[in-house]
């Protein structure tokens, strides 16, 4: 088995000349929780429905728990927990006689099936809801509802897509505050969503698809304190003063490269992530009479992270995905289809 | 809101919430039979339905009592009245309560959901139908009392009734696997509207045949006193399942991930009968024409079928045909699901029934029967001939041959009024469209103005271009189907 939770490797899946995944190779570890993040038609719900077992690759490997989802997807689904990004409910039947269809359908009987849906809806705060029609729910009700139902069959992997998309702000407390609870008990969460902050504050880790390529993969602070694509850091300085002295010192100095004026100083970046560095700069700028009053790592929230990448990759700059190269000798030829 | 949740090992039973809600259906049944009649029983329809049987049965039983001549009178009016509503109710509306049913599963996204657990494709569109014919069997339930009821006012043939009353919920339950197979299908006009037409028509034929002396006729068959109703009502009743199974069997391939293989099965299955049939019909040289009957009801749902499934090959369906060898392979290439393997797949069928016909039979088919035959097999290539083109472009096939199939229906019975207005001389014009195979049946019933070698030997021609542009197409295609098998054997390997 596998170390990686899920492992993807050179996956490719086109629908007839639109490249909906064109290569994309990550690895999740067991335990962890990542975010799936991309613009609408970036690949990632193609991604996880392949991940899901619910359509196969044309080429590339995909795995769950070291399971290959198109030569095992039996096996696969009984270790996924799969959370779509829309779905119906049906009429006449109550939200306790959904969870029961579905813990029949995943196996259980008797006592183990009761037991199974009790659990499942004290811990999705579903037992008020019990009587009511599914299809009478609000969205932040039905997204808990499918959350039980994904979690029935106690799976080792939850793949959710946007999973919070229509949600009021409490439900998605509520929701984020599930997800968290779900991760401390050891389960893999991979997560779509566009809201970028919370998958921030929940994800370990975050993987950037674009135009079906991953463009990045790695922690949410890389990108908040303006870690770029070359590997330098990003910080605002401001002085007392003219404020142009500061693009003028950075001019002359090495390794330091002044970006854009803001109010009273400028944005810079350091060529390097060593903190020593920073602390080196500070010290000459102030050894050479700037005066300066802040100086700080450039915090920016995930959004405008994101829109800076797009905007990179849109001008042909690269922004090299920090992927883990998997090892492996499978490639999988496209399968016949019409 | 609870902290926690652990594994499923708690043996422990939950407090009587949960235990008290849930006990309504055995453990036993199926999952999808448990929601669909939670589902189903609380639908207004049925209730509605169920009600309006009673009330309609208790009063037209009581003013049938007051308005008849005789009791014997009356008790014919009984017979009448009950078998109308209940095959208004059975064969009318219940048909229409499947319409769309995994076509709404579909949309929901509800289908996957299901697939992803251990419910396959199968016995999800099982569970659908038994539901449906379960709550037909609780009409049929409550009209009992009244045939009951019948019996008692004499002159009735209860035996023949009863096998009547049955042969009716039989039908109900064939008329529902056909609305509930093609229930998935993306085209409204097959899913909706070819039911509701069936549907219309059965509004007016039922109340006609049951007060009509064809009702005494269908009680006299029932009731199977000669050897020839006795085998009608078998073959009916056998070739009724056939149909049914084939047509769930449409629905569960549909909503199959494309890793389920339901090809194979079907495939296999009809030509171990046909083997059978060849077999059995060499020793006893049954009636010709009650081989021909047989071959079709078999073969033509298995050549439709075959013809139109969508070429997704995967690795789950390929590696148990690899693990056999050679002979997998080869057998791969008539049993893989997708249409070019359904090609292959016909042939052999085809030469099958050929053998079956030829020397299985008491006598040989006339000139005209073989037109009627080449013209069906010529009906069923075309629409899969001419989307072998474009099949990439085609998102379902299965609903696009049978708009192909409505579509050559209709032109030909405008050929025919065209050609039935006109004067026996001047009806040649119907060779021009001698392509569209199902003009064969108009110019087979015109002997006068065409001679049947000849109208023979064209519809031959004709199902034989068809077959060829299939064949070649699904030879390409084929060589794909190499790559993913290496696959599958690289996989084997490690």
């Amino acid at each position: 088995m596998s170390d990686a939770a899920i492992r993807v490797h050179n996956l490719y899946r086109y629908f007839g000349q639109l490249k909906a995944v064109n290569g994309i190779s990550f690895e999740i570890p067991h335990g962890s929780v990542c975010g799936f993040v991309g613009a609408n038609g970036a690949g990632k719900t193609t991604t996880m429905r392949i991940l899901a077992s619910l359509d196969y690759p044309t080429m590339g490997v995909a795995e769950i728990c070291g399971i290959n989802v198109v030569h095992h997807p039996e096996e696969v689904r009984r270790l996924i927990g799969w959370m779509p990004d829309h779905f119906g409910n049906y009429d006449h039947m109550t939200v306790l006689e959904y969870l029961d269809f579905y813990a029949r359908a995943f196996g259980y009987d008797g006592k183990e099936r009761r037991t199974r849906v009790q659990e499942v809806m004290e811990f999705t705060d579903l037992i008020p809801l019990a009587d009511r029609f599914s299809n009478k729910l609000s969205k932040g009700m039905t997204q808990r509802l499918c959350l039980g139902r994904s979690l029935l069959h106690d799976p080792q992997v939850l793949i959710m897509d946007e999973p919070a998309a229509g949600l009021d702000p409490k439900a998605r407390v509520e929701l984020k505050h599930l997800i968290r609870v779900l991760a401390q008990e050891g389960k893999t969460i991979f997560i779509s969503s566009h809201i970028l902050s919370e998958l921030g504050e929940m994800c370990d880790s975050l993987l950037f698809v674009n135009n079906g390529r991953i463009v990045h993969h790695g922690d949410s602070d890389s990108l908040k304190h303006g870690t770029d694509a070359g590997g330098g850091v990003l910080y605002d300085v401001q002085v007392v003063g003219d404020p142009q002295a500061v693009s003028d010192w950075c001019v002359i100095n090495p390794h330091v490269e002044f970006l854009e004026s803001r109010k009273q100083g400028g944005r810079i970046r350091i060529d390097t992530t060593a903190p020593e560095k920073a602390a080196e700069t500070l010290a000459r700028m102030v050894k050479d009479g700037l005066k300066v009053v802040e100086f700080h790592k450039e915090q920016r929230n995930l959004e405008d992270a994101f829109i800076d990448m797009l905007g990179r990759l849109d001008r042909g700059e690269s922004a090299q995905p920090e992927v883990a190269r998997p090892s492996g000798p499978s490639f999988s030829p496209p399968p016949v289809n019409n | 809101m609870s902290e926690a949740i652990a594994t499923p090992v708690v043996p422990d039973e939950p407090s009587g919430f949960v235990t008290d809600k849930l006990s309504d259906f055995s453990d036993k049944l199926s999952p999808m039979l448990v929601k669909e009649l939670r589902q189903g029983l609380r639908a207004k329809t049925f209730v509605i339905v169920f009600l309006t049987l009673q009330g309609l049965l208790g009063l037209v039983l009581l003013a049938s009592l007051g308005g008849a001549g005789s009791p014997q009178d009356a008790g014919h009016n009984i017979s009448g009245i009950i078998f109308m509503f209940f095959s208004l109710a059975v064969l009318v509306i219940q048909p229409i309560r499947s319409i769309g049913t995994l076509h709404r599963e579909v949309q929901g996204n509800t289908i996957e959901l299901m697939v992803l657990t251990r419910l396959s494709a199968w016995k999800i569109v099982l569970g659908k139908w038994i539901a449906i014919v379960a709550q037909s069997a609780l009409l049929l339930a409550a009209v009992i009392p009244y045939l009951i009821l019948r019996y008692w006012f004499g002159d009735m043939n209860l035996f023949g009734e009863l096998v009547l009353l049955a042969l009716v919920f039989l039908s109900s339950a064939i008329a529902t696997a056909i609305v509930v197979g093609i229930s998935c299908l993306p085209s409204v006009i097959i899913r909706g509207l070819l039911p509701l037409i069936t549907a219309a028509i059965g509004l007016f034929a039922i109340p006609a045949l049951c007060f009509d002396h064809e009702f005494e006729d269908l009680v006299s068959i029932a009731s199977m006193q000669s050897s020839q109703d006795f085998w009608g009502v078998i073959a009916f009743v056998l070739s009724g399942c056939y149909v049914g199974w084939t047509a769930m069997g449409i629905g569960a391939s549909q909503i199959a991930p494309a890793a389920e293989n339901h090809s194979t099965p079907k495939r296999l299955a009809c030509l171990a009968l046909l083997a059978l049939i060849l077999i059995v019909s060499l020793f006893a040289k049954p009636g010709i024409y009650y081989l021909l009957g047989l071959v079709l009801v078999l073969g033509i749902p298995a050549i439709v079928m075959a013809l139109n499934e969508p070429i997704a090959l995967l690795p789950p369906i390929c590696t148990p045909f690899l693990k056999k060898g050679t002979a997998g392979i080869i057998a791969g290439r008539f049993l893989y699901p997708g249409w070019p393997s359904g090609v292959l797949f016909t042939a052999l069928l085809v030469g099958l029934a050929s053998l079956i016909l030829i020397f299985g039979g008491d006598s040989a088919l006339t000139s005209d029967d073989l037109t009627v035959i080449t013209a069906i097999l010529g009906c069923l290539l075309m629409p899969a001939a001419l989307m072998s083109f474009f099949d990439k472009k085609i998102s379902n096939r299965f609903t696009f041959y049978l708009l192909f199939i409505v579509s050559q229906l209709v032109l030909t019975m405008v050929l025919a009024y065209i050609a039935d207005a006109l004067p026996e001389d001047q009806r040649g014009f119907l060779w021009l469209f001698s392509w569209i195979p199902m003009t064969f049946f108009t110019m087979n019933e015109m002997p006068r103005s065409f001679d049947p070698a000849q109208l023979w030997l064209v519809s031959i021609g004709a199902a034989l271009t068809y077959g060829s542009i299939l064949f070649i197409n699904a030879i390409i295609r084929l060589r794909a189907i190499r790559e993913v098998e290496n696959e599958c054997l690289e996989h084997l390997k490690t």
